[in-house]
């Protein structure tokens, strides 16, 4: 987390002026396709009004047979492509066709030049040939109408939502997700505003029936009006300008609202020059005279040097307000950014003037795929620390409970552990749960951030790819017939880069799964086995290096069969060998993925003592393919996972122990009860036992009657592993106390009724004890469990 | 007494507007309509009595408003005082021509001046005094709608009422407005089919005017146009020209701390001057103010915690609504309270988004508790 926002911090706040150069060059951008049209425009205008003589002559000359010959001609020739088109056979003819070309667009730019002084004139002249003056004055009154009733809604929707947006403003908001939802609902109704408005300005304009020309500026003006609100309320929404909670972007107040305005600026003045720029085209139009179709062009340039000359200020303005008062020198990231940006737009500008449209849409998207890369990843970066840090209560608690669980394992796994008692049912415990909900959420966020930047910039690569596809796509597509060594190389550059961008955002979202996975493993430390992540640690990098191969050998591929090889026959080959290598390794494969699939269940881990079929043991150590198990006596036992059906392990959670004591029937058992509760205190509080003990020594009471004495019980509950020296420590000690308070274990007795008066010699008292002796041995206890160690 | 004067003169031109409107509304059925129906919308205006008191109520609203602009500390201001503000510097330039020339040709010229022929004149002789016209009803009634909803919503029966009310606030315009270009689109017809433009008879019959007088009087009248123009232009320039000298001292540095229960707090360092409501608003610290910094409702008081200056007095306007609401003497009007140089610390009393008065008293408890 703070390695990534180190790097965002201190460059952030100036990648936004992308935002300004964006819509300045999608403002020049669109000039550049309605200057190419301007021709198309102004052609009709140009042959509107032919005089009688120039018919007569024409009917004259169609009549001429040279001139149909000629005119065939010139028909199959523009059946052709265009000399624009056509591809050149050699670099020299090619640069002296854009020779040419230049040559005669810098004849009518100076034409446009020489003209653009007369410009007003012009228009003024077209103008009031289509309107007069009465006329546009009642268009203008009737436009104030129509913003008044847009207006007037709009007021009408600000007084039933008003307050719901103020309350949505005031709204105290404290994660990144309330922030979204907040603003977005601020933008829905802010939008809804404008929709209003729309509705109330269009749809009065839509009541009367006007004329062609008063329609198309009145409509021009609307939609500009619209457009301009429609962006400014997108910049409302991200750059949030008035209120600090909502911003979506690292910007403080000041810069915020001064990016906010120049949005603003920039659009209007874009909207404003593209405006006028196709009214005049519709003036031209329907020009009732012969207007110069330089006009057009002058129109159009000046209202772009006005866009770049605003948008250059606007750059240059912003760059001095978000470098904070620090000067302008070399050094200085946002001198580098602005003068970046300048070049950029300026450079735009001129590949437009010179006619090159396509090279100029390249440039421009080209230029601005860089800084919004950077700019977007920042905003990720931004956008995810934001996320986290009101994540980090939650954050704090998880890494605590994480880092209890791993000490409990670590414990857990140290002791060695033997054979259990059957433990009774009882409500196990489950600490594990919560803590791994609170680890889970921790990684949702650190695990998808490289992700999520990676497909922000996969995106914007599309997005430029595919703007440049669009741009060349008449000039590349229309001659997809015809390969060029030119149209084939860009080909074969997008699809090997859509390749390889895949395979960038496939590896990066391996890797980085793999990668988090692999820092949360803590290795053990000296004298301690290793935690049950080992085999993981061991199977991930290898898990890796599989995609990898797997990935490079894909691109590889793609890459050769868009260069034209046939991979058909490799791809045979490699499934040969890989059916080959399949039957070879059937059984190897099996006991691998048995032994992922036991990992993923968390059957056992290394230091547990298990039981399988008939083989007990504690897991000593895990390879890919087998587990092996030391049994309590030294045996080892190697078991492949293929084998394992199932498994019982006697080391989780909890253990019972119980224990049996032998009494005379004569046992006070009132006694006997406080005695236990009191061993059983004290148990607990010795230390040594206390954070073993999960429930402490109890009497169970009489558990049964033997012939000669009963059986009390005792049981505890215990931490597995720790039950043997407890039950040692509570034989001392029942020993002891029932010493202490007159309880005598009962022994084996056997009573011999001897039915005769006379005293017995010692002979006949030997062979009576003798008799005797073998009747009690007769009933000795069984002998321990033998595999008790 | 100011307050009240600009209320009660507000009440009558908006009457005098709003039947106007209403009138000319009728435009969307036809003009006949709206001619045959303007007796009964005039009748209170059109006699010396009505006309006087119309006059009076212009001259005053107008006087009151170039007093409280003097009276404006800063001109950075909340959206709707600045439309407030806006149109009503430009009602005049818009207004003196209409008003003027229709009472003037009615007295000098001896015009009977009827819709159909105001509609003709708006729409063919003088296109551009009819695009004035519309202006003239925009931003007129604009400027009257936030007046009166300023004043009304601090009604406790508005929050009810209101909802219903503004809608007739957008038709009323919207309908006048479309009722004149219906007007003039007939117009336009009626003179495309030929028909000779209407002619204005004679107002009172029993006078005659010769050619001479009529050109002198259409002289004067327009002379006179200028001259209240020019007139009015001066007096803006003369109330900012004033303005400009009251403001001219420098007020030193103010530091204010703002504090509240919501969890927005603010501090911010600003040129001492204007007053606590208007340094929140041009810093954008939210801060409730239902009457727009009119002293009225007290939704914008605060609880002044430490100041290191004696704070000048409450005003009498200020006293009497902090009275009305028994606020304890630390309590201030932040709308009235202008803070010298140095530093203040104020608690915001009432949440920002309160919709009408009979919010007050449950946010009150809460806060005083």
């Amino acid at each position: 987390m703070i390695r990534f926002s180190k790097l965002a911090r201190p460059i952030s706040n100036l990648r936004y002026f992308v935002l300004i150069v964006a819509l300045a060059v999608t403002t020049l951008s669109t000039f550049a396709p309605a200057g190419a049209q301007t021709t198309d425009v102004a052609e009709p205008a140009v042959i509107a009004a032919p005089s009688s003589n120039d018919i007569h002559e024409f009917q004259r000359l169609l009549g001429d047979e040279r001139i149909q010959n000629w005119l065939k001609e010139a028909a199959e020739a523009t059946g052709q492509p265009t000399d624009e088109t056509v591809p050149v056979a050699s670099v020299p003819d090619y640069l002296k066709q854009l020779v040419k070309k230049i040559r005669l667009r810098r004849l009518k730019l100076r034409e446009a030049w020489q003209q653009a002084g007369s410009t007003p004139d012009t228009i003024k002249t077209i103008w009031t040939s289509n309107l007069s003056e009465t006329a546009t004055l009642q268009a203008i009154t009737y436009l104030v109408i129509f913003l008044f009733v847009g207006a007037g809604f709009e007021w009408l929707y600000a007084q039933y939502t008003g307050n719901r947006l103020l309350k949505l403003e005031l709204q105290k908001l404290e994660t990144l997700r309330q922030r979204v939802r907040v603003g977005g609902a601020r933008a829905f109704y802010i939008f809804g505003s404008v929709f209003v408005f729309a509705i109330g300005s269009v749809g009065t304009f839509l009541l009367f029936d006007w004329h062609t020309l008063v329609e198309n500026i009145v409509l021009e003006i609307l939609v500009g009006i619209l457009v301009v609100r429609a962006a400014v309320t997108i910049s409302r929404f991200f750059l949030s300008p008035r209120i600090e909670n909502l911003r979506l972007v690292p910007l403080s107040n000041v810069e915020a609202k001064s990016l906010h305005l120049r949005a603003i600026i920039l659009v209007s003045v874009g909207a404003i020059s593209l405006g006028v720029f196709n009214v005049f085209n519709t003036l031209t139009a329907m020009a009732k005279f012969n207007v110069p179709d330089t006009a057009n062009l002058s129109i159009g340039t000046i209202g772009a040097i006005v866009c770049v000359i605003v948008a250059i200020l606007c750059i240059w303005s912003y760059a001095k307000i978000a470098s904070n008062d620090q000067p302008m020198k070399r050094g200085n990231p946002n001198r580098f950014w602005a003068t970046y940006l300048s070049v950029l737009v300026i450079a735009t500008f001129v590949l437009g003037l010179i006619e090159f449209t396509n090279l100029m849409g390249s440039v421009a998207i080209l230029g601005l795929l860089f800084p919004a890369t950077i700019m977007m990843r920042n905003w990720v970066d931004y956008l995810y620390d934001e996320a986290e840090v009101q994540i980090v209560p939650i954050d704090q608690s998880s890494v605590i409970e994480a880092n209890v669980e791993g000490e409990e394992g670590d414990e857990a796994i140290a002791e060695s552990q033997s054979e259990l008692e059957t433990a009774e049912t009882s409500e196990p415990v489950d600490p594990t749960e919560d803590a791994e909900v609170a680890e889970h959420q921790r990684g949702r966020y650190d695990t998808y951030r490289p992700i999520v930047s990676r497909l922000v910039r996969f995106a914007l690569v599309i997005f430029a790819v595919v703007g440049l596809v669009l741009i060349w796509g008449n000039s590349v597509f229309a001659m997809a017939g015809i390969q060029t060594t030119g149209n084939k190389i860009f080909k074969i550059t997008i699809d090997v880069t859509i390749a390889l961008l895949i395979a960038d955002l496939a590896w990066v979202w391996v890797k980085t799964a793999i990668d988090n996975r692999l820092a949360d493993y803590r290795p053990p430390e000296d004298g301690h086995a290793p935690g049950p992540e080992a085999r993981m640690a061991t199977l991930l990098p290898l898990l890796r290096t599989i995609v990898l191969v797997t990935l490079l050998t894909m691109v590889g591929l793609t890459v050769l069969s868009s260069f034209g090889v046939n991979i058909g026959p490799l791809l045979a080959g490699a499934g040969v060998l890989g059916v080959a290598i399949g039957f070879g390794a059937q059984a190897l494969v099996r006991d691998v993925v048995a032994g992922i699939f036991f990992l993923i269940d968390d059957a056992f881990r290394i230091g547990e003592y298990i039981e399988v079929e008939n083989l007990r043991g504690t897991v000593e150590a895990m390879s890919i393919r087998s587990l092996r198990v030391r049994h309590h006596r030294g045996a080892v036992h190697t078991i492949p996972f293929g084998e394992l059906k199932a498994l019982t392990n006697y080391s989780r959670d909890w253990v019972i122990m119980k224990l049996e004591f032998r009494v005379p029937f004569d046992t006070d058992m009132q006694l006997v009860k406080r005695l236990v509760k009191k061993i059983g205190v004290e148990l607990k509080e010795n230390p040594d036992f206390k954070d073993s003990i999960i429930e402490t020594l109890k009497s169970q009471g009489v558990r049964r009657m033997e012939e000669f004495n009963m059986v009390i019980g005792v049981k505890f509950m215990t931490k597995p592993g720790e039950q043997w020296v407890i039950r040692r420590e509570a034989y001392h000690k029942v020993r002891d106390a029932f010493e202490a308070n007159g309880i005598g274990f009962a022994e084996r007795n056997v009573k011999v009724e001897v039915l005769s008066d006379k005293p017995l010699d010692e002979e006949t008292k030997k062979a009576v004890m003798g008799a005797a002796q073998s009747a009690i041995e007769s009933r000795l206890p069984p002998a321990p469990a033998p595999d008790e160690p | 007494m100011a307050r009240k004067l600009r209320i009660f003169t507000g009440l009558i031109l908006f009457a005098f507007i709003a039947g106007h409107l209403i009138n000319m509304a009728l435009g969307v059925i036809s003009l006949q309509w709206v001619e045959n129906s303007r007796p009964y919308f005039m009748f209170i205006w059109a006699n010396p009595v009505g006309g006087n008191i119309l006059l009076i109520s212009i001259v005053l609203h107008m006087v009151l408003g170039m007093h409280a602009l003097y009276l404006r500390n800063t001109l950075k201001m909340s959206a709707y005082d600045l439309v407030q503000f806006l149109s009503a510097v430009l009602i005049m330039p818009l207004l003196i021509p209409h008003a003027w020339g229709v009472v003037g040709s009615m007295t000098l010229l001896n015009f009977q001046l009827t819709f159909p022929y105001m509609i003709q004149f708006f729409w063919i002789e003088t296109p551009l005094e009819g695009l004035r016209q519309v202006l003239l009803v925009v931003v007129i009634w604009v400027h009257a709608c936030i007046g009166m909803f300023t004043w009304l919503r601090l009604r406790s029966w508005w929050p009810t009422v209101g909802p219903y009310i503004y809608p007739l606030a957008v038709a009323i315009p919207v309908l006048a407005l479309l009722g004149f270009a219906e007007g003039g689109n007939r117009a336009v017809e009626l003179m495309r089919s030929g028909i000779a433009p209407i002619v204005p008879g004679p107002a009172d019959p029993s006078i005659q005017l010769d050619r001479e007088t009529f050109f002198q009087n259409f002289a004067f009248l327009d002379t006179v146009k200028w001259y209240l123009l020019y007139g009015y232009g001066a007096i803006v320039a003369g109330v900012m020209f004033a303005r400009f000298l009251r403001l001219r001292k420098n007020r030193g540095i103010l530091k204010i701390h703002f504090r509240n229960s919501w969890g927005n707090e603010r501090s911010l360092v600003t040129k001492a001057g204007p007053t606590l409501l208007e340094i929140a608003i041009a810093n954008d610290i939210p801060h409730a103010n239902l009457c727009r910094g009119r002293g009225r409702c007290g939704t914008c008081r605060v609880r002044v915690d430490t100041a290191d200056q004696t704070l000048p007095p409450p005003s009498e306007l200020e006293q009497a609504t902090l009275t009305r609401l028994e606020c304890p003497p630390d309590m201030r009007l932040a709308c009235q309270l202008k803070p010298e140089q140095g530093s203040i610390d104020v608690e915001q009393l009432i949440e920002p988004d309160i919709e009408d008065l009979n919010q007050t008293d449950i946010v009150e408890v809460a806060v005083v508790q």
